[in-house]
C-alpha cells in the first residue's frame, strides 16, 4: 500500500519538498528556541550573582564581622550549591581564607567587596568574595533541549509528510492516473467508455472535475471533426480517382488518335517525297507536292507534340541514362539545326561551342536531351531570319556541393527577335505563343517549350531563359543538367 | 495458688524497687573547658556531676548539645539535669540549683595596650561589647540593655572581634577565655589582655528540673556527696584532671 504511494512520483516529490521545508523550518525554529532558552538560562545563572548581592552578602558580612565562621561556611556552602557556581574565594582582612570548587578561566565572575557599616562611625572593609560561574551546565542543558526539540519536530515533519503522501495520492494522483489511462486507451475511431473518477460527488466542482469535463468535451469535438474529415477525404479520393480515370481515358484517346493519324500521315509523307524526287514529275506538280509535304510535316510535328504532352500527363515518359559521348551528340544537334535552317531556306550560321576539357562520356538520357535541345533549335531556326544560331556545351559555373558528378550547361542562342522581359514568364506555359501573327505564320502549337520544361524537370535539370544577352545574341536558353561522369575503364579497374 | 504467686511477686518487687538505680540524663552545652564533646570526660562540669551522682548511687548518662536545645530539653523533660550553670534567676524558675562545685572569675577582655577604665556596669556605656547569644555573665550586666552589645555565638568570636578592633570589649569566665585562646587561636594571646578588675566571681552549679520526680532528693544526695568528696580530697583529684586546661594567668 505504502509502496504504491511511494511509486507516485508527483506525490513523492511533493512530500520530499514538504519534508525539506519542514526540516529546514524545524532546524530554524529549534535554533530560535535554543537561543531564547540559552539567553534565559544564562540570565538565570547570572542572576545568581545578583541574588548573592541582595540576599547573602549582608549575612555574610555580619558573620565575617563577628568571626562567626560556622555561619560563613554555611553561607558559602549555600552559594556553592548552585550548579552554575564553580569557584568561590573569600579572603578576609583578618587573614582568613575560604575557597570552594576549582578556579577556572571564565568570563563570568563577580567580585564582592564585603564591608561592615556600623550605625555610627566608619565603614570597615572586611574582605572580598570572588564568585565564578560556568555556563557549561547551561550549555549542556540547552543542547539536550535542542536535540529533543529537533527530534520531535523532525518526527512531526515526517509523519506529516507521510500523511501528505497519502492525501495527495487519494485526492489527486490516482485520479490523474485514471485520466491518463483513459486518454491513453481511448481510440479516436471507436468511442471509449465515459471518463469517470472514483470520488464522491460534490456540489462545488474543482479542477479535477473541470479536467474530466474538458477531456470529455474535447473527445466529442475531436470525434466530430474526425467524422467531417473522413467524409471529406472519402469525397476527395473519389473525385481524384474520377479525375485520374478521365485523364487516362483522354490520354489513351489522344495517344490512339495520334497514332491512328500518324500512320496514314507517314504514308502520305512517303508518297509526297516520291513525287518530289520522281524524275518524270513536271515542275508544277513537284511544287505542289513540296507544299503538301511541308504541311504534312507540320501536322506530324504537332501530333508528336500532342502525343508527348499526353504521355507526360499520364506519366508514361521515363528517363533512362546511359554513357553518352556529349561531343558526338552536340555534333548531331548542329546537323539537325543546319537541316532545319536549310528547310526554312534561311541564311543562318549554325555554330557549336564546346568546352575543351569535357569528359569523354556522361551518364545521361541522350534521346530525351536531344528532344529538348531540338525544340530549342527548332524555335531558333523558326524565329530567326538571319545571323547565327550557336549551340554551347560547357561545365556549369556552379558545380555540385558534394563533388559527385558534374553540372553541364547546354545553351542555345540565336540572333532572332528575342523575347521581351514581360513575356519571359509565360513562354513555358502550354499553348502560349507571344506574337500571334508571327507564330501563326510559323505554325506550331505553343507546346514545344512546355514539353521541354517538363522533360527537363523529369531528368532533374533546369531549363530557363538567360536573363542577359551576350555576344550580340538576342535570345539564349540555358539547360543546366546534373549528371555523373562516366569514368575511364582504367579508373574503373583501379 | 495463683493468688499466692502474685503476692510473692508483689513483695519481691517492693523489696527490689529502692535498690534499682535511676538513670539520670545530664546535659550541658559546648562551653569549654567546663563542658565539651572533645574534652576528657565531657569537661570539668560533666565529670564532677557524674562522679558525684554515681557515688550517690545514680546511673548517669551525659551528653553535650547546643544551648538552645539544653534549655528546651530541660523544660520538656527530655533532660533531667543541666550541668555548667552560673547563678541565674530565670533558669531557677524551672531548675533547682545544687551547691556550687567550682568558681571562676568573669572578666572583660580588651585589646592589648588599651586603657579603658570602669568600675561599674554603667561606666561601660561608651564601649561596644561582644556578648555570647543567651550567655549568662552577671545579673546587672545581663540586664543592662543600654549597653552597646554585639551578639556573637561563641566566646572566641568575641575575643577575635576585640583583637581586630571591631568591638572594644568582650567578656567571659577567664577559664573559658584562656581555653579559647590557647586551643583555637594562640596568636590572639599577643593582641588581647584582661581589663583590670573582675566583673563578678561566678560559681558553677548543677540544675535539676523541678518536675523531675525526686529532684529534691537528688539535690540533697548531690550536695551531701559533694561535701564528702571535698572533705576526702577526691574532688580536688578530679579537678586536677582538668587542671591542664585551666591555665593560670
Ligand atoms: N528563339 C526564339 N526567339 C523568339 N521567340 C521565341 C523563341 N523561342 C520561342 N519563342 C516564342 O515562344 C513561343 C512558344 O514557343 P514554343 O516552342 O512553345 O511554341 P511554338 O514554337 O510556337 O510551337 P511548337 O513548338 O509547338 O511548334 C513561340 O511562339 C515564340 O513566340
Ligand atoms: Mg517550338
Amino acid at each position: 500500500m505504502i509502496k504504491q504511494y511511494f511509486r507516485d512520483q508527483l506525490g513523492f516529490r511533493l512530500v520530499l519538498a514538504s519534508l525539506l521545508i519542514g526540516s529546514l523550518l524545524s532546524v530554524f525554529s529549534t535554533g530560535i528556541q535554543l537561543v531564547a532558552s540559552y539567553n534565559s538560562q544564562r540570565a538565570e545563572a547570572t542572576g545568581v550573582l545578583d541574588q548573592i548581592e541582595t540576599t547573602m552578602s549582608e549575612t555574610l558580612e555580619l558573620a565575617l564581622w563577628t568571626f562567626d565562621f560556622d555561619q560563613v561556611n554555611i553561607i558559602l556552602d549555600g552559594i556553592a550549591s548552585n550548579a552554575a557556581v564553580t569557584h568561590l574565594d573569600l579572603s578576609s582582612v583578618t587573614g582568613h581564607r575560604w575557597t570552594r570548587g576549582v578556579a577556572s578561566e571564565t568570563p563570568l565572575q563577580r567580585i564582592y567587596d564585603l564591608k561592615h557599616t556600623p550605625s555610627t562611625g566608619q565603614v570597615q572593609h572586611l574582605g572580598t568574595l570572588r564568585v565564578e560561574l560556568s555556563l557549561e551546565a547551561v550549555v549542556d542543558r540547552v543542547w539536550a533541549q535542542f536535540w529533543v526539540t529537533l527530534l520531535t519536530n523532525l518526527v512531526k515533519a515526517y509523519v506529516a509528510a507521510i500523511a501528505l503522501l497519502y492525501i495527495v495520492h487519494r485526492m489527486i494522483s490516482r485520479h490523474m492516473h485514471t485520466i491518463a489511462e483513459h486518454v491513453d486507451g481511448s481510440s479516436v475511431a471507436t468511442p471509449s467508455t465515459e471518463l469517470h473518477l472514483d470520488r464522491a460527488t460534490r456540489t462545488k466542482t474543482d479542477d479535477l472535475d473541470r479536467i474530466v469535463r474538458a477531456v470529455t468535451a474535447y473527445e466529442g469535438r475531436v470525434r466530430k471533426t474526425l467524422n467531417t474529415l473522413q467524409t471529406e477525404i472519402a469525397e476527395r479520393v473519389k473525385s481524384e480517382q474520377d479525375a485520374r480515370e478521365a485523364l487516362s481515358v483522354r490520354s489513351t484517346f489522344i495517344g490512339t488518335m495520334s497514332h491512328e493519324v500518324r500512320t496514314p500521315l507517314n504514308s502520305i509523307l512517303g508518297f509526297l517525297h516520291l513525287i518530289e524526287t520522281g524524275k518524270e514529275v513536271p515542275e508544277r506538280q513537284r511544287h505542289y507536292a513540296n507544299v503538301a509535304s511541308r504541311a504534312a510535316r507540320q501536322l506530324h510535328n504537332q501530333l508528336s507534340n500532342v502525343l508527348d504532352m499526353s504521355r507526360l500527363d499520364s506519366n508514361a515518359v521515363t528517363i533512362s541514362t546511359r554513357p553518352t559521348d556529349i561531343r558526338r551528340l552536340a555534333a548531331q544537334w548542329q546537323e539537325t539545326t543546319a537541316a532545319a535552317v536549310h528547310f526554312h531556306q534561311k541564311d543562318i550560321d549554325v555554330t557549336l561551342d564546346l568546352e575543351a576539357d569535357l569528359d569523354a562520356e556522361y551518364e545521361l538520357d541522350g534521346a530525351r536531351l536531344t528532344q529538348i535541345i531540338t525544340n530549342l533549335t527548332d524555335n531558333a531556326a523558326k524565329f530567326t531570319t538571319k545571323g547565327e544560331i550557336r549551340i554551347g556545351v560547357r561545365r556549369a559555373p556552379k558545380q555540385p556541393d558534394n563533388g559527385i558528378g558534374t553540372c553541364l550547361e547546354i545553351s542555345v542562342a540565336d540572333t532572332g527577335p528575342g523575347i521581351a522581359e514581360e513575356d519571359a514568364a509565360r513562354i513555358f506555359d502550354r499553348f502560349s505563343q507571344i506574337d500571334e501573327g508571327l507564330s501563326r505564320s510559323h505554325g506550331g502549337t505553343g507546346l514545344g517549350l512546355a514539353i521541354s520544361l517538363e522533360m527537363a524537370q523529369l531528368m532533374g535539370a533546369e531549363l530557363r531563359l538567360a536573363s542577359d544577352e551576350r555576344d550580340g545574341f538576342a535570345c539564349e536558353f540555358l539547360l543546366t543538367l546534373h549528371c555523373n561522369v562516366r569514368l575511364d575503364s582504367d579508373h574503373a579497374a583501379s | 495458688m495463683t493468688r499466692l504467686v502474685f503476692a510473692v511477686l508483689f513483695a519481691f518487687q517492693a523489696v527490689l524497687a529502692p535498690l534499682q538505680a535511676q538513670t539520670l540524663s545530664v546535659v550541658a552545652d559546648e562551653w569549654p573547658p567546663f563542658s565539651g564533646e572533645a574534652l576528657p570526660n565531657g569537661g570539668l562540669s560533666l565529670d564532677v556531676i557524674s562522679a558525684v551522682l554515681r557515688r550517690a548511687g545514680y546511673d548517669v548518662d551525659t551528653q553535650v548539645v547546643p544551648w538552645a536545645r539544653v534549655i528546651d530539653g530541660a523544660q520538656t523533660g527530655e533532660f533531667d539535669i543541666v550541668g555548667s550553670l552560673f547563678e541565674d534567676a530565670e533558669l531557677q524558675t524551672f531548675l533547682s540549683y545544687s551547691d556550687p562545685f567550682f568558681s571562676t572569675d568573669v572578666r572583660l577582655v580588651q585589646r592589648k595596650g588599651d586603657s579603658h577604665s570602669f568600675t561599674t556596669v554603667d561606666e561601660l556605656r561608651p564601649f561596644s561589647i561582644a556578648v555570647g547569644d543567651g550567655f549568662v555573665y552577671e545579673a546587672d550586666f545581663d540586664r543592662a540593655d543600654y549597653l552597646n552589645k554585639v551578639v556573637v555565638t561563641t566566646t572566641l568570636q568575641g575575643v577575635q572581634m576585640v583583637a581586630h578592633g571591631r568591638v572594644d570589649l568582650t567578656l567571659d569566665s577567664v577559664d573559658v577565655i584562656r581555653h579559647a585562646i590557647t586551643h583555637d587561636d594562640p596568636a590572639l594571646a599577643d593582641r588581647v589582655e584582661f581589663a583590670p578588675g573582675v566583673l563578678v566571681s561566678q560559681t558553677l552549679h548543677m540544675g535539676v528540673r523541678h518536675d523531675l520526680e525526686g529532684s529534691t532528693q537528688i539535690i540533697a544526695d548531690f550536695n551531701r556527696v559533694l561535701g564528702e568528696m571535698r572533705d576526702d580530697g577526691s574532688l580536688d583529684a578530679l579537678l586536677a584532671v582538668h587542671a591542664s586546661r585551666l591555665i593560670p594567668e
